[in-house]
């Protein structure tokens, strides 16, 4: 690979080491085309430490919070334009800025809640790239990275407007890294669970909402102007979120008699999570306090030590009685858990 | 061409779908059409993408076309497409939005 540009020719056959240098010292243009060529050399070797160690984080190591955002200019390759690192001033760019500190958030509750060290618990580099495409309606996780559209003012507002949206982005960094939960069926439907859950336990972290007086919703303020609803998604009341003639009504169910059995959307994840969901909110409540103290670290604990790929809703209920059990020692805990789950028709 | 474009999936999973005949599109968006449909070379698309593993969040597209007796049906996402072909999806998912915003009367 070779990358030209007026200042500087950078090939893979610069060592490693050197291209790191140009990546900490270099102009911004120098540190992007560096980013840009380790990033592929890295991922060509397998050699994702390359990556971790450079960029626009000068005086950060692995292990600390480690933050970098690129512009796609509306265009579809990623990342883009390295426009802000850990180190870096405010931009004048709100999605910038919000991508920006979504994900130093997101590091912080990770990290104050459960000890986790980034997505990876090793320390990974928080990669995000605002304006992607052009009215692009949706944002993603796409294995390595965070990738935001900036909607297109009809249905949607830009997608890093919403915290929650960028925990639940980043969750699936969280469970690709741990229990690699199949993005299919009831799998795929508790993979996009668990981005709910810790994302709107961040959104509740950050505002040191009780469980009680939390929103439960999932991407709140995104719909534009004009279209009837409150958010993508509410864990309280799966199936309330949204009921506008253009989107039509949000099809989540509350309960397993309402199981929605379908081949799109990988099999209904964005559909049947309202069914776990409901049970976590409801146990949440029960137990009274802040979500993330007591039901977050049974979720935590299920997530990074029992799960696996292709776990089933009955499964995981089972999963997170086990963890409560033995992290409460018997306290009771574990029965609310079985109430909740009993309340959306999973039984224990 | 009859082109039909169905989108779902998505961190939202709002679906989206959306037909179309490119003879009764005129004026500059016939002109944009055309050149968005040369450029993604339909017919040459594989059916499927070579990796289809799925990924979170993204939107699943199918696009069927239809052209002098032949017809071709394309499964792809954001990640999988080419640059050609979504530019294209871009195109039509506009087109879709302002079809429904019409038919909402909201246009």
């Amino acid at each position: 690979m070779c990358t030209n540009s007026t200042h500087i020719a950078i090939c893979s056959i610069i060592p490693p080491v050197i291209m790191e240098k140009i990546a900490e010292n270099g102009t911004a243009r120098q540190k992007e085309l560096a980013y840009q060529a380790i990033s592929v050399g890295g991922q060509l070797r397998g050699q994702r430490e390359a990556i971790m160690r450079v960029g626009a984080f000068k005086g950060t190591s692995a292990g600390t919070k480690r933050r970098t955002v690129f512009d796609a200019q509306h265009g579809q390759s990623l990342p883009g334009k390295l426009v802000r690192g850990e180190k870096d001033r405010k931009s004048s760019d709100i999605s910038v800025n919000e991508a920006f500190t979504g994900s130093g958030k997101t590091y912080d509750f990770y990290k104050m809640v459960y000890n986790r060290n980034s997505i990876d618990d090793s320390g990974m580099r928080l990669d995000s790239t605002v304006h992607f495409r052009r009215n692009f309606n949706n944002a993603f996780w796409n294995g390595q990275q965070m990738v935001y559209g900036d909607g297109d003012g009809q249905i949607f507002n830009r997608f890093t407007k919403s915290i929650d949206v960028i925990g639940h982005e980043l969750t699936h960094g969280v469970t690709q890294f741990t229990a690699g939960l199949e993005y299919q069926d009831q799998s795929g439907a508790l993979n996009e669970h668990m981005s709910d859950v810790f994302g709107s336990l961040l959104k509740q972290y950050s505002k040191r909402q009780t469980a009680k007086g939390a929103d439960w919703l999932i991407g709140e303020g995104l719909f534009a102007s004009g279209i009837r609803g409150v958010a993508l998604r509410s864990m309280k009341a799966p199936g309330t979120a949204y009921d506008d003639p253009l989107i039509g009504k949000d099809p989540q169910p509350d309960h397993m008699s309402k199981f929605v059995k379908t081949t799109s959307d990988n099999g209904g994840v964005h559909i049947n999570s309202g069914i776990p969901n409901k049970a976590f909110c409801d146990l949440a409540i029960s137990l009274g306090g802040n979500a993330w103290t007591k039901a977050g670290r049974i979720w935590y604990v299920t997530l990074t030590e029992k799960v696996k790929p292709l776990t089933q809703f009955q499964e995981f209920a089972r999963m997170t009685f086990d963890a409560a059990r033995s992290l409460f020692n018997a306290d009771g805990t574990e029965q609310v858990v079985k109430t909740a789950w009993a309340g959306v028709g999973v039984k224990i | 061409m009859r082109i039909r474009y169905a989108r779902s999936g998505g961190l939202a999973n709002i679906p989206l779908e959306f037909e179309l005949d490119s003879k009764q599109v005129s004026g500059s968006k016939a002109r944009d059409l055309k050149q968005l449909i040369e450029k993604a070379r339909l017919f040459e698309q594989p059916a499927k993408p070579p990796i289809s593993r799925s990924a979170p969040d993204q939107h699943q597209y199918e696009l069927t076309v239809e052209e002098g007796g032949r017809t071709h049906t394309i499964r792809t996402s954001d990640m999988a497409a080419s640059p050609e072909l979504l530019s294209l999806l871009d195109w039509l998912s506009g087109e879709a939005v302002a079809n429904l915003k019409k038919k909402a009367g909201r246009s």
